[in-house]
């Protein structure tokens, strides 16, 4: 009786490690940064743009997004406005109170790069479901007037998020993969963003 | 003679009362917009024009956040509140001002000309033959994870210049976002959604005022009983002016409170009687009555302030009233018809003089001072009538027999400067006066800053300060106007004029503008800069849509088509366009540039200097200049004044006596001004028109001091000093108001009632003994 017990709760133990393997959080203090891929279908388009490059992420802070091909150009998006400067010359800068759509996107992004889910969930309304190694969650804004730059927005998860497809009108859509993702104390992740923007100019 | 002004009096009454009836018919003619007091503009006739066209168009806004945790909330009370404020008839919504759709349509409209549309910095990039780095922004922008350029813009616009070109006029517009038909802002865990609107009335008419405070009032009230925990912040020049209107009226029910009680005491004390009083009261209403008839005559309708200043004037019918009370003064019984004989003169000369002074004043461009002046004239004259041959027909009482001890006291201030033991004092005095004048003199300071003048309630100017900082919105403070011959004419003028004020803006002498040009550049700019863009981006835009993955030819036409501003005539209006389009008949169009935070009005000036056809508008600047200007001119008809009184009086005094009698009134006016500043009191247009009742009121009790001979003297003194009294009451209390225009007239008053009665038996002539009747 002991030995069934014993053997259902270590397959319930095994089960639960390989089921459970729930996407990471970052915790307090920690960044994130990687590489990316991102291809935006436009429609009626010969090809889909291409672009890739790295990442860096500072929780609450900042998103660096160092695009290496095909130009070198760094986008950072704060709490306040999207900055974009090719070399060292500023050529964009938009703030997110005009465009509050461009905020909930920007959160998105962070929130999702983050693993921080649960604010995700609430603002989708659902949970995360899983599929196969993956998890995955959608995110599609309430009917009516619609004033975000989407239609949907789809995460895929597995220990950090893997991919975001962000749907928008008219049939466009951005596949971004996220692949190479480390964590890092915040303060290293600035380091590193800065060293790459060096690099890049 | 006796019955001859008694009918006169009769008849003007009559007449007075039969045209106030007909005025009145349609109800009080009664302005109460303190701008109808100025005079009209001196500016050019189109700049008159434009000013005219845009205040009709709705120039005075009135602007409201309504704030809550819950935007649907915020939201649901913003459209309540505008809804109320339009079914009152206080706003009217011009366009969309919500600017959501507005501004969508904008975009439409103007992406076809977009190859013509660049913005500053675009431009700039172009003339320098920097193109790859447009094409890189471009890729760069279309790259970005979150961006919202989508096919069609790519596709039709692969640069994106028309979003630049947008984006660069929406970095100069406020931190408001549109939401669900509305402009809201999201700050702190709150939304606060806008109400704009263009007032229905003059923000300064005092009855529209009222109206729109009721209806403000009310509907605040009803939105915070219906949703609790709601935050309302409203500003505009409507709430300003009409809280400084009733802080105003507050003040002066106050201290017209106790004056009144004042002077009805002291009549009682003086008279142990209540008979003056009510005679007193019937010469004040016969010259009310007279003054707003001839008033109406003249004007069709009497000015709210006018009806104020000219109502105080006319008390000087007080001062008539209370020298033939004190002819009551008399231990012989005497005839109501001697004591108004005794008074005859005096009163006769003190009305003359001051009937002329106001007529010299009337002649003024300024309506204001001429309704004030008319008004009094012909008031002061029907309670002249009143008391000379009105009070002796109806006066049933016998001389009074007391007040031997008030007598003698009245006389101390003659005896003071008439007796030779007071000589050494006397001069003491009147060197001081002289130094106190001398010293004062040079300390003068004019102030006519109508900003400094007026003190700002704090609660608006902190609920002013908290909308500015949510919403970003600046208020106008100054404007430009252009003119031309055509708007396409105005544009290329703009053009230029915005290639200056961007370096004034540099140079922080100016926070910033909006322009029509900004949105719709001329002809000319809008083709130069097409051919700007075929010439710089032909070699680039090929390759630029190859690495997006798009074929096919420039999307960029090459054609004279260009967007105009009359494009945005009627159904295509735009509500930002339109308030800049200040007005436009055939061969005249004037566009206006609005100007905020600017630190250096000097600059601007310079600027516009430079061409006829270019205008710097700033209403309190404006004000503050006419303020000024009539400051000045009040002063030389004062002086006007007295040359006309001088002449008057040299028939009965001689050129010299006569001088000597306007000594006191003289005087006072030279020296209040003087002894202001030696207190720090700015000499501002205030203090001038109060000199007006000062020279008034001054001249008559020099008059009664030389009119006054013999045991006369000392009624003619008593009188003379229940006057100071009472109008001290009246008018010097008015000095401790914190309203600085009502402050400035009481003490004024004050000081140069008190010298002009100090200063009276100057006038006096010791050798004589009876006056000649008049």
């Amino acid at each position: 009786m002991r030995v069934i017990f014993a053997v259902v709760m270590l397959m319930g133990l095994m089960g639960s490690v390989a089921y459970g393997a729930e996407p990471t959080k970052l915790a307090a203090g920690e960044g994130l940064h990687g590489r990316f891929q991102q291809l935006r279908y436009l429609t009626g388009f010969d090809a889909p743009i291409r672009s890739t490059g790295s990442f860096f992420l500072i929780p609450g802070i900042e998103l660096v997004w160092q695009t290496e091909t095909p130009f070198g150009t760094r986008t950072v998006l704060d709490d306040k406005s999207v900055t974009q400067a090719i070399g060292k010359q500023e050529v964009t800068k938009v703030s997110l109170d005009r465009f509050p759509g461009l905020a909930v996107l920007r959160d998105a992004l962070e929130d999702s790069l983050s693993g921080n889910w649960k604010k995700l969930e609430e603002l989708a309304g659902s949970k995360l479901r899983r599929e196969g190694e993956q998890w995955h969650l959608n995110l599609t804004p309430d009917a009516g007037p619609n004033t975000l730059p989407f239609t949907a927005v789809e995460f895929s998860i597995g220990e950090f998020l893997e991919a975001v497809e962000i749907v928008k009108e008219k049939g466009d859509r951005d596949v971004i993969t996220f692949f190479e993702q480390q964590t890092a104390p915040t303060a290293e992740i600035r380091q590193l963003a800065n060293k790459k923007n060096e690099m890049a100019q | 003679m006796r019955k001859t002004g008694f009918l006169i009096y009769l008849l003007a009454m009559l007449f007075a009362i039969v045209v106030i009836t007909v005025r009145f018919t349609d109800g009080f003619p009664l302005e109460t917009n303190i701008l109808a007091l100025l005079p009209e503009s001196e500016e050019a006739e189109w700049i008159q024009r434009a000013e005219a066209a845009h205040q009709a168009r709705g120039a005075d806004q009135l602007v409201i956040l309504v704030g809550h945790p819950d935007f649907e909330v915020a939201h649901d009370a913003s459209l309540k509140f505008k809804k109320a404020l339009e079914l009152s008839d206080i706003i009217e919504i011009k366009g969309d001002t919500a600017a959501a759709s507005g501004f969508a349509a904008l975009s439409k409209t103007l992406f076809p000309f977009r190859t013509g549309l660049l913005s500053d910095l675009d431009r700039q990039r172009l003339a320098r033959g920097d193109g790859k780095q447009l094409t890189e922004r471009a890729l760069a922008q279309i790259l970005s994870p979150v961006s919202i350029a989508d096919a069609d813009l790519i596709r039709d616009d692969p640069l994106l210049l028309f979003p630049n070109f947008l984006g660069a006029q929406l970095g100069a517009s406020p931190l408001l976002q549109s939401k669900d038909g509305v402009l809201a802002v999201d700050d702190a865990g709150k939304w606060y959604v806008l109400v704009t609107g263009s007032l229905t009335g003059a923000p300064f008419d005092r009855t529209f005022q009222a109206q729109a405070r009721n209806a403000f009032d009310k509907e605040e009230a009803a939105l915070r009983a219906q949703y609790g925990d709601i935050e309302i912040f409203k500003t505009g020049a409507i709430f300003y002016g009409e809280e400084a209107y009733r802080q105003a009226e507050n003040e002066a029910s106050f201290i017209g409170g106790i004056s009144l009680i004042g002077i009805i005491l002291l009549n009682i004390f003086v008279f142990r009687s209540v008979q003056p009083l009510l005679f007193s009261l019937l010469a004040i209403a016969s010259g009310i009555t007279g003054g707003l008839a001839v008033t109406l005559l003249f004007f069709g309708k009497l000015h709210l302030l006018a009806l104020v200043f000219g109502a105080g004037l006319i008390g000087i019918a007080v001062d008539y009233a209370f020298h033939y009370f004190c002819e009551r003064f008399q231990p012989k019984e005497t005839p109501p018809a001697a004591r108004a004989k005794a008074i005859r003169s005096g009163l006769t000369l003190g009305l003359v003089s001051s009937v002329l002074g106001f007529l010299t004043l009337s002649l003024t461009p300024f309506p204001g001072l001429q309704q004030i002046a008319l008004f009094s004239a012909s008031g002061l004259t029907l309670a002249y009538l009143c008391v000379l041959f009105v009070f002796p027909l109806i006066d049933r009482g016998k001389s009074f027999s007391h007040g031997e001890a008030a007598l003698t006291r009245s006389m101390l201030l003659y005896r003071f400067w008439w007796q030779g033991k007071f000589k050494p004092v006397r001069w003491l005095v009147i060197v001081s006066l002289l130094v106190v004048g001398g010293f004062g003199a040079f300390r003068i300071t004019v102030d006519d800053d109508v900003r400094r003048l007026q003190s700002l309630p704090a609660g608006l100017q902190t609920e002013e300060q908290t909308i500015r900082g949510l919403t970003g919105i600046d208020n106008e403070t100054h404007r430009i106007l252009i003119r031309g011959t055509s708007s396409d004419d105005v544009l290329e003028h703009e053009e230029t004029l915005r290639f200056e004020l961007d370096r004034l803006i540099r140079e922080e002498h100016l926070g910033g503008y909006q322009a029509i040009s900004e949105i719709i550049p001329s002809k000319a700019r809008q083709l130069e800069n097409r051919e700007l863009v075929q010439r710089q981006m032909a070699p680039h835009l090929d390759g630029h849509m190859k690495s997006l993955g798009l074929s096919g030819p420039s999307p960029y036409v090459d054609s004279n088509d260009v967007v105009s501003v009359e494009y945005f005539d009627g159904e295509n209006g735009f509500g930002p366009l339109d308030r800049l389009r200040a007005y436009s008949v055939p061969g005249v169009v004037v566009h206006l540039i609005s100007l905020s935070g600017v630190r250096d009005s000097d600059k601007l000036t310079a600027l516009v200097d430079r061409s006829e056809n270019i205008a710097l508008v700033n209403q309190a600047e404006g004000l503050s200049d006419t303020f000024g200007v009539y400051r000045l001119r009040s002063l030389v008809m004062l002086a006007i004044a007295y040359g006309v009184v001088w002449v008057f009086l040299s028939l009965r005094y001689g050129l010299i006596s006569s001088i000597r009698v306007m000594i006191p009134s003289l005087g006072a006016v030279i020296l209040a001004p003087c002894i202001l500043a030696l207190f720090g009191q700015p000499f501002t247009f205030f203090n001038a028109m109060s000199l007006m009742l000062v020279f008034a009121i001054g001249l008559d009790y020099a008059l009664f001091n030389r009119e006054a001979a013999g045991e006369r003297k000392s009624r003619a003194m008593l009188a003379n000093g229940l006057s100071a009294i009472s109008t001290i009451l009246a008018f010097g209390l008015l000095s401790l108001s914190e309203t600085f225009a009502i402050h400035a007239f009481g003490i004024t008053i004050l000081i140069g009632i008190v010298l002009a009665y100090v200063l009276a038996p100057i006038a006096a002539d010791i050798n004589q003994k009876t006056p000649e009747a008049l």
